[in-house]
């Protein structure tokens, strides 16, 4: 089992009134790649920025290899950040930025150029060296940025949104490449976005964050398939989500109540007459002419958006609800305005606790 | 939560930080507390703590002069302000804008007011103004101010808007407004920091100017600061110091009113302060202390001459600060029902640079000396004065008159030692005493080379107008000596009160002021010279050529010429004077002041004029003051 | 179709970088193409500009007595440059650290002085300084010396009046350059290890440099230039560049010395801008 390289132990963070990390606790993993997720203000940047040394914590202890940081300095930890915005120092070249830290450790020359040119394999930018950072494109400089960050050999790489500017293509590409270079060098990631289809990709572990809390701590197909809590399945792809109450408890089976009709989910300890959400992927939902057993689901299909390898349907419920789900090329015989059966498998669906 | 040790270091920082702002801020302020303390003074001219006083506050309100001027400097503050911020901001928005030809050369023009020292933009202003014969007054002191606000504008802008791209004026057009609406609605409210920052420099910049607004100023008005420069041979009296303490009260409480107005104005609508919300607060502000100001007294000047009348309204003289009465003049503007305008010169030299420059006919009158007049003649600067119109002219002393029939003597200098009894190491009998080693350190004089000089070639036994080469080297030979023994040249009297110099080489009627001022503790005595002769020096009114009031200039001289007229003036200015009749009817205080009362009153020479000569005379003065 | 683009285009332009061009061409070319012209005249003898050639004056320039007095100027207007950017430097430092609001408030604080007459500001330091004045009187009083010293017209007391005449100039440069620092590169600085100190060095001291030579511009050369403070505080025994360059259009009379020694302080202001953007290639003083 690998150590805890990094850990959160009732970590709290606010700016005056507003406190923007909430007790905190979490134990990250010597080699992974950790994600934190979660939209704007949940926290995330404000975690990062404490593990780094940028912001002090209000209450709670982080540790590093073990060791409290609570009295070093950002230059003190042997952890190094990418900045979202990349922070190229603008008077120095690109040799000059990478070879920065290792410049500060006065380390010799010769050392120094061997390290840089290695880290400028590492990115693929060599012939880059003298330019200034000012005549790089997006994703030249993001990779610098990288390269500038590893040459200190860090325990721990600290990648705050560094793919935001990047356009799509570049950002797909780039995240390949730093998947790549994070199982090469086996460095402990700490990666920060709110592009959950970024995260899904690249992690190890994903923390889905939500106003200063972790919702959700696990491997990316648990917080996919298994969402814990009705944020988490709502931010994580595409999801229908219904409020319901307990109807009736059977083998694992749940019966739920709606407003939009009756529904199975599988799922265990719930009580009769228990609030309830349920979380169905799009993927997962089946439409049919007849009425299925155990659901009483019916809407009327909306309209549809062709995406290629299937086709985005929407569908109205009697109480309105608009739900939708992927239609396949099997499905065809559905049109708007037709009226469906909606159901699936029960297996499919994910039963979720309601927050008091 | 114990406090970490970076939050420790974090406020040792702070601390620190704040404690040297403020004692940069100590220094900065020092001067300004020290100018309001001596707001106070119990003393004529502010040369030394003498006891406390309110009297200057209500001088203050009678004096309508100062006043008027602060209301001058304050209205071309606002006016130049206004226009500069204007220009400035739309040519940075244009210059950074669009490209044209010659868009680097404008840029480069901009920094040149910036660097080029001030007096030598002053002067090329001024002849440009004099050959395109533009009157000079507030309309030149204004383009002045503006030619070196709009740059300091357009680089404070420049610096705001720099990284700035369009978008947003793309937006504001794609939804219908054309482009002034976009200036004002959309490009405007972005860069209002900008503004305001650029609008604060040029009024700071433009209120405390003296360089250019004293050389392009017009007979009629002076601004504040170059009233105070002109105070500066005399003496700043301490109403100055009370003006400028109810200023900086007037401005503490603007800043307090704007802060509670933003204030009220936030809590209205509850969106925040604005910039235009700001720059309503602001504009409420300035209306306050321009209400304020017109309270305080000063009635707008800037009249214009109604046509050309029959008789002349206006005369204009530039002279000496502190030389001729109040009343005198406001005597004289009743009688012929005219307006006075006094400016006033700080340097002999302003005159005569104005006078080169072919500026000579915006004044009536102008002071002048009588080491001067052969060149101002013979230059053609003056007119001829016809003492029909001036009658009581034959009461000047004939002796003291030279070119006579271009100039009105007014009052003279005898230029002498006095020196502190008690504190001086040696007893002055003669010039040569004054280059004793044992003064160092110990002598006020007054400057000038027409003063200084003289004094050298009669100590070394030559005549004191010498034309002679290489008598003059040796004059400065003797002027290296002396200037080895002088403390401080200027102000000679406020160094001999003060206690900074034991001997001062200065005009008589100074030093009678210097005595009085000490009063029972004077111990100041003339020297006894015991055969040099001294300088008589004669402050003479010309008439210089192209006058528009002719007619007036000559009541004027005829005026001051009259005996009860002069011996009223002499009462509060105690200086010689070559009108023998207004002397013999002057009061026994004048009679009898000590400043006055040396046996060799006959020894005296005149300045002549040198000719060719006074190039040379300057070369050396002016090696003798860049010094060895 | 042309006037449409007449309109769209060169009309806007003229708009609002016409006056300011206008002026620029009326107000300083012009006048300053004047001095350069009678700097190669000669003087006639009531100080007046006759129209001969000449090259008197840049020969005067050269000789020996005013190269002293120019070389002596420049020496202490050097000396002051480098006392304000010192002085001033940490001061905009911990002013550009504040929030706008705060900082916009300091500045104003810090130009509210000049508002009261600069005159009478020198005055007050001479009042203060002098031989019966309050910080001689408190230092005898309080047993540090038995004699006043004689703190007046000279070289000390002038550098003050001008060190406190010139703060602000250095400092608002500065601060603007400062402020305009973005926090992720002392960050990320910090995170590669280097200490506070070695972040200024390496970082906030080269990136704040156009802020820096901007302030020195604006001492350096109007210290040159000014001479009230000189004439003030120096008892007329202190010279620098400016009163010389002011007596020739006054006292001495010798307009054509005083055109030349000013073409002479353009020259070397140009000299100076010119060796830094070479040097650090920075197109335009951007941060002034």
């Amino acid at each position: 089992m690998s150590d805890s390289i990094v850990s959160l132990i009732g970590v709290e963070k606010s700016f005056g009134k507003n406190k923007v990390v909430k007790n905190m606790n979490v134990e990250i993993k010597e080699g992974e790649f950790l994600t934190l997720l979660g939209p704007s203000g949940c926290g995330k940047t404000t975690t990062l920025r404490m593990i780094a040394g940028f912001e002090e914590v209000s209450s709670g202890t982080i540790k590093v290899q073990g060791e409290s940081v609570a009295d070093k300095e950002p230059y003190e930890r042997d952890v190094n950040t990418v900045f979202q915005n990349y922070a190229l120092f603008p008077h120095m070249t690109v040799f000059d930025n990478i070879a920065y830290g290792l410049k500060i450790r006065k380390r010799p020359k010769t050392e120094i150029i061997k390290r840089v040119n290695e880290m400028l394999d590492l990115v693929q930018l060599k012939g880059y060296e003298k330019r200034k950072p000012d005549a790089l494109s997006g994703g030249q400089k993001q990779r610098v940025a990288i390269a500038r960050a590893l040459i200190n050999n860090p325990k721990v790489l600290l990648l705050d949104e560094p793919l935001g500017a990047l356009d799509l293509k570049l950002r797909k590409q780039m995240q390949i490449e730093l998947k790549r270079l994070q199982k090469k060098l086996g460095i402990t990631f700490i990666y920060v976005t709110h592009d959950q289809e970024e995260a899904l990709t690249m992690s190890d572990r994903i923390a889905v964050m939500n106003d200063g809390v972790i919702e959700q701590l696990a491997v990316p197909r648990e917080i996919y398939d298994r969402p814990l809590t009705r944020f988490v399945a709502g931010f994580i792809g595409e999801s229908n989500i219904f409020d319901g109450k307990v109807k009736g408890v059977r083998d694992g089976i749940i019966d739920v109540e709606t407003s939009a009709g009756t529904m199975e989910v599988k799922g265990n300890g719930f009580e009769v007459g228990e609030d309830i959400h349920i979380s169905v992927r799009p993927e997962n939902i089946n439409v049919s002419d007849d009425s299925v057993k155990g659901f009483n689901l019916k809407g009327k299909i909306k309209d549809y958006i062709y995406m290629g390898t299937f086709v985005k349907t929407s569908v109205d419920l009697k109480d309105n609800t608009e739900i939708k789900y992927s239609r396949f090329e099997k499905d065809e015989n559905f049109k708007e305005g037709d009226s469906v059966n909606i159901y699936w498998n029960p297996e499919r669906a994910v039963a979720i606790k309601v927050k008091r | 939560m114990s406090i970490t040790k970076k939050q420790k270091r974090q406020r040792r920082g702070e601390f620190s930080g704040a404690v040297y702002s403020i004692i940069i801020y100590s220094i900065l302020y020092i001067p300004v507390f020290v100018m309001m303390m001596f707001s106070f003074n119990n003393q004529r001219y502010n040369y030394y703590w003498n006891g406390f006083t309110t009297m200057w506050y209500s001088k203050l309100f009678s004096n309508s002069a100062l006043t008027e001027s602060l209301w001058y400097s304050v209205v071309i503050a606002v006016l130049a302000t206004v226009i500069s911020v204007t220009i400035g901001t739309i040519g940075a928005l244009g210059l950074k804008k669009y490209e044209f030809r010659g868009k680097k050369f404008i840029n480069e023009m901009l920094y040149i007011p910036i660097i080029v020292p001030e007096i030598v933009m002053a002067v090329a202003l001024l002849i440009i103004f004099i050959k395109t014969g533009l009157a000079l007054g507030m309309g030149s002191i204004l383009i002045g101010h503006c030619t070196f606000c709009i740059p300091y504008a357009v680089v404070t802008i420049r610096g705001r808007i720099s990284g700035d791209d369009y978008t947003l004026e793309e937006a504001s057009m794609d939804l219908g407004a054309n482009r002034i609406q976009t200036f004002i609605n959309v490009t405007l409210p972005g860069i209002m920091p900008g503004v305001m920052s650029a609008a604060f420099l040029s009024f700071t910049l433009s209120i405390d100017d003296v360089v250019m607004s004293n050389m392009l100023a017009g007979a009629k008005n002076s601004t504040l600061p170059v009233l105070i420069l002109s105070m500066n041979k005399s003496g700043v009296t301490p109403d100055v110091n009370a003006l400028t303490t109810i200023m900086i009260l007037i401005i503490v409480i603007a800043m307090i009113l704007n802060n509670l107005i933003k204030n009220a104005l936030k809590k209205r609508k509850k969106n925040g302060g604005s910039n235009m919300k700001k720059l309503i607060s602001i504009v409420l502000t300035l209306v306050l202390i321009v209400g304020l100001f017109t309270g305080c007294g000063g009635t707008n000047t800037g009249s214009g001459e109604s046509g050309k009348a029959a008789q002349s309204t206006e005369l204009n003289i530039y002279m000496w600060q502190q030389y001729i009465s109040d009343d005198l003049i406001a005597n004289f503007e009743e009688e012929n029902n005219a307006k006075v305008n006094l400016s006033y010169m700080s340097d002999n030299a302003d005159a005569i640079t104005k006078l080169t420059a072919g500026g000579g006919q915006e004044y009536d009158l102008i002071m002048t000396c009588d080491a001067y007049m052969e060149s101002l003649v013979d230059g053609g600067y003056i007119e001829k004065i016809n003492f029909d119109n001036v009658p009581n002219a034959s009461n000047i002393n004939e002796s003291y008159w030279t070119a006579k029939e271009y100039c009105v003597p007014y009052l003279m200098n005898y230029i002498y030692v006095v020196y502190n009894k008690d504190t001086s190491p040696i007893e002055i009998k003669s010039y040569n005493d004054l280059i004793n080693p044992a003064l160092k350190g110990h002598i006020a004089t007054i400057d000038g080379a027409r003063n200084l000089f003289p004094i050298a070639l009669v100590a070394l036994g030559y005549d004191p107008n010498s034309t002679n080469e290489s008598e003059i080297a040796e004059a400065y030979e003797w002027l290296v000596k002396y200037n080895d023994n002088v403390v401080a040249y200027g102000n000679a009297e406020q160094n001999l009160t003060n206690g900074t110099a034991s001997v001062a080489f200065t005009y008589d009627g100074n030093a009678s002021w210097a005595m009085s001022e000490l009063g029972d503790k004077n111990n100041l005595v003339i020297a006894d010279f015991e055969k040099d002769p001294v300088q008589l020096g004669f402050d003479l009114y010309v008439i210089p050529k192209g006058a528009k009031h002719v007619d007036l200039a000559e009541k004027f001289l005829n005026y001051i010429t009259e005996p009860k007229v002069m011996a009223a003036n002499l009462v509060e200015y105690p200086y010689s004077c070559p009108n023998d009749v207004a002397v013999e009817a002057a009061s026994d205080d004048y009679k009898n002041d000590p400043a006055r009362d040396f046996a060799y009153k006959e020894n005296v020479f005149f300045q002549k004029d040198v000719g060719e000569a006074i190039i040379i005379y300057n070369d050396y003065y002016q090696k003798l003051k860049v010094g060895e | 179709m042309k006037k449409n683009t007449f309109k769209r285009n060169t009309l806007p332009a003229l708009a609002m970088a016409g006056p300011v061009s206008l002026w620029m061409i009326l107000f300083v070319t012009l006048p300053m193409l004047y001095i350069i012209f009678i700097s190669f005249m000669s003087r006639g003898v009531f100080g007046d500009v006759v129209y001969e050639f000449s090259l008197e004056s840049y020969k005067t320039l050269l000789g020996s007595t005013y190269f002293k007095v120019i070389i002596k100027s420049m020496r202490a207007a050097f000396i002051t440059t480098v006392l304000c950017i010192l002085i001033g430097y940490p001061f905009a430092y911990y002013i550009a650290k504040k929030p706008k609001e705060v900082a916009a408030k300091l500045i104003m604080l810090i130009m509210i002085p000049f508002w009261t007459n600069s005159l009478m500001r020198l005055n007050s330091w001479l009042l203060l300084f002098q031989t019966s004045g309050p910080v001689n009187n408190f230092l005898q009083n309080a047993g540090f010396i038995d004699v006043p010293i004689n703190f007046v017209y000279t070289d000390g007391l002038v550098m003050l009046g001008m060190i406190t005449n010139m703060l602000p100039f250095a400092v608002l440069p500065m601060y603007s350059s400062i402020e305009k620092l973005s926090k992720s590169l002392l960050e990320a600085s910090a995170d590669l290890g280097a200490s506070r100190g070695t972040t200024f060095f390496n970082i906030t001291l080269p990136l704040t440099f156009p802020g820096i030579f901007s302030s020195i511009i604006l001492v350096f050369i109007p210290t040159l230039g000014i001479y009230t403070v000189t004439d003030m505080l120096g008892g007329g025994k202190i010279l620098y560049i400016g009163n010389i360059i002011k007596n020739q259009f006054g006292a001495i009379r010798n307009w054509p010395l005083g055109a030349a020694l000013s073409v002479l302080l353009i020259v070397i202001t140009g000299l100076l801008i010119f060796i830094y953007t070479r040097f650090a290639k920075i197109e335009d003083m951007e941060v002034l």
